[in-house]
């Protein structure tokens, strides 16, 4: 392949071909129709692209519509961003926040902002300090959560290890806050080491479990360990 | 997936000793299909099953191979698309007894006359061999068996899928179905034979790994 590849820059407004691209920019508003494939998009005011989108590097600062599939290497989503397909990247960074009517699939996500996934969301590794809902399976080796904000809803946890910590704050913050239920809601968490605070579940299973303040769970099997704090609610668990 | 014995979450990791971890980890890495985790409402809630005789030998193999295979290349294994590498030259598919000489002369006849067999002609002579060893089907009706497979066949490897022969006052129809459903006839309509596709993959792959542990016939493609 010795043909070089262009670049596309749509400044202003415009509508552009899909293809293949070397760094596509598109600074003010525009629509890319059809697929893409390129080293690297970033779009910093409006950006709608209607087909498949192949990418070593996905920056999106403004807003950002994805109407089929995301393949990218690193995906940061500063702004916001919806993805109508699968959505799958080594890293995803979301700072601003992200929708996506599918799957994601990655290795690393992080999340700042918030991130809503309707399908399951799979990576190696969660590290979530926002908002995390998900509407079937969140499964990953490592999953920390911070909770802060509004309250996180996931269908299904499937992991090695899980964290869920309440952000530290002042005393006068922390009832402020409280009425926004600043907590995860959960079906059911499957895992090796998993520890809550100011979770809702209806079932957990793991090998060590320990339950932090703040929780209130249905049903507890644990394999090892279990431990509960004392302001937490357990109506029943069993070691298998 | 009818009538097959299933086994619950629970059980599984009690008898093969993984943890929840490493089974959601192998679910990621698409080591353990996904129409595999059979979800079904229990009295103590939702549950998780799977079929037993499937999932205990695939548990035991990648424990078996964990150690010297990175999970990627694990994966590539199972995954129902290696067997596209797959290419037998007819002399092996003969010794390796995967079909008859008589199946074979026949193939060649209506199909391309070619000394190589890919995997997709291996799945519709193994599935050929029977129909025509056990009478069910006769020879000049072998070419629409093999035009809906050719055309089908690579579509459902990672399915569950059902070749049936159905009859109606001495017409025949081959068809294809993605799933194991079932299928209602009217009442002049005889099913004559039905294949799980499945199956024959399986007996294919068994096959071909036990005579060539080496993965010769994936690494020659390479080459």
């Amino acid at each position: 392949m010795t043909e070089e590849k262009r670049s596309l820059t749509i400044s202003g407004s415009g509508r552009a071909p899909g293809g293949c691209y070397e760094d596509v920019k598109i600074s003010g508003s525009g629509k890319i129709i059809g697929d893409i494939m390129c080293g690297s998009i970033s779009i910093n005011g409006s950006g709608r692209i209607s087909g498949d989108v192949k990418g070593s590097t996905i920056a999106v600062s403004g807003s950002a519509v994805f109407e089929k599939r995301v393949i990218a290497e690193s995906i940061n989503v500063n702004g916001t961003c919806r993805a109508e397909g699968n959505v799958s990247g080594e890293r995803i960074q979301v700072n601003g926040r992200m929708h996506t009517a599918a799957s994601i699939r990655g290795e690393s996500v992080r999340v700042s902002g918030t991130l809503k996934v309707e399908g399951d969301l799979e990576s190696e590794e969660i590290v979530a300090e926002g908002p995390l809902n998900v509407g079937g399976l969140c499964s990953a080796e490592h999953i920390d959560m911070t909770l802060a904000g509004f309250a996180s809803r996931i269908g299904e946890i499937g992991c090695g290890t899980l964290t869920v910590h309440r952000r530290l704050s002042s005393e006068l913050f922390g009832k402020l806050f409280k009425v926004f239920g600043k907590k995860l809601i959960v079906d059911t968490i499957e895992g090796d080491d998993l520890y809550l605070e100011d979770t809702e579940a209806k079932v957990i299973r793991g090998n060590r479990v320990r339950i932090g303040p703040g929780c209130s769970i249905g049903r507890v099997a644990y394999k090892n360990e279990y431990a509960k704090d004392e302001k937490a609610e357990v109506q029943s668990a069993v070691k298998e | 997936m009818r009538d097959e014995e299933l086994i619950t979450k629970k059980e599984l990791l009690e008898r093969t000793g993984i943890s929840y971890g490493q089974l959601y980890r192998w679910k990621r890495k698409q080591l353990i299909p996904e129409s595999w985790f059979i979800r079904k409402a229990t009295f103590t809630g939702q549950e998780t099953f799977f079929p037993k005789e499937k999932i205990l030998k695939r548990v035991q193999a990648i424990s078996e191979m964990k150690d010297n295979l990175s999970l990627d290349e694990l994966a590539e294994k199972f995954s129902p698309r290696a067997v596209t590498k797959i290419v037998l030259t007819e002399q092996e598919l003969l010794d390796q007894n995967i079909v008859s000489e008589a199946t074979l002369i026949i193939f060649k006849e209506l199909a391309a006359k070619v000394n190589e067999f890919r995997f997709d002609d291996l799945l519709t002579l193994s599935i050929l061999d029977q129909m025509l060893k056990s009478g069910q089907m006769n020879r000049f009706e072998a070419q629409d068996l093999l035009d809906v497979l050719k055309k089908n066949s690579s579509k459902i490897y990672d399915k569950n899928g059902c070749l049936y022969f159905v009859r109606k006052m001495g017409v025949s129809i081959v068809f294809i179905t993605e799933e194991d459903v079932a299928v209602y006839l009217d009442e002049h309509a005889k099913l004559i034979g039905k294949q799980r596709i499945s199956a024959h993959m399986e007996r294919l792959k068994a096959v071909i790994e036990r005579t060539d542990p080496s993965d010769k016939n994936r690494e020659d493609l390479r080459k």
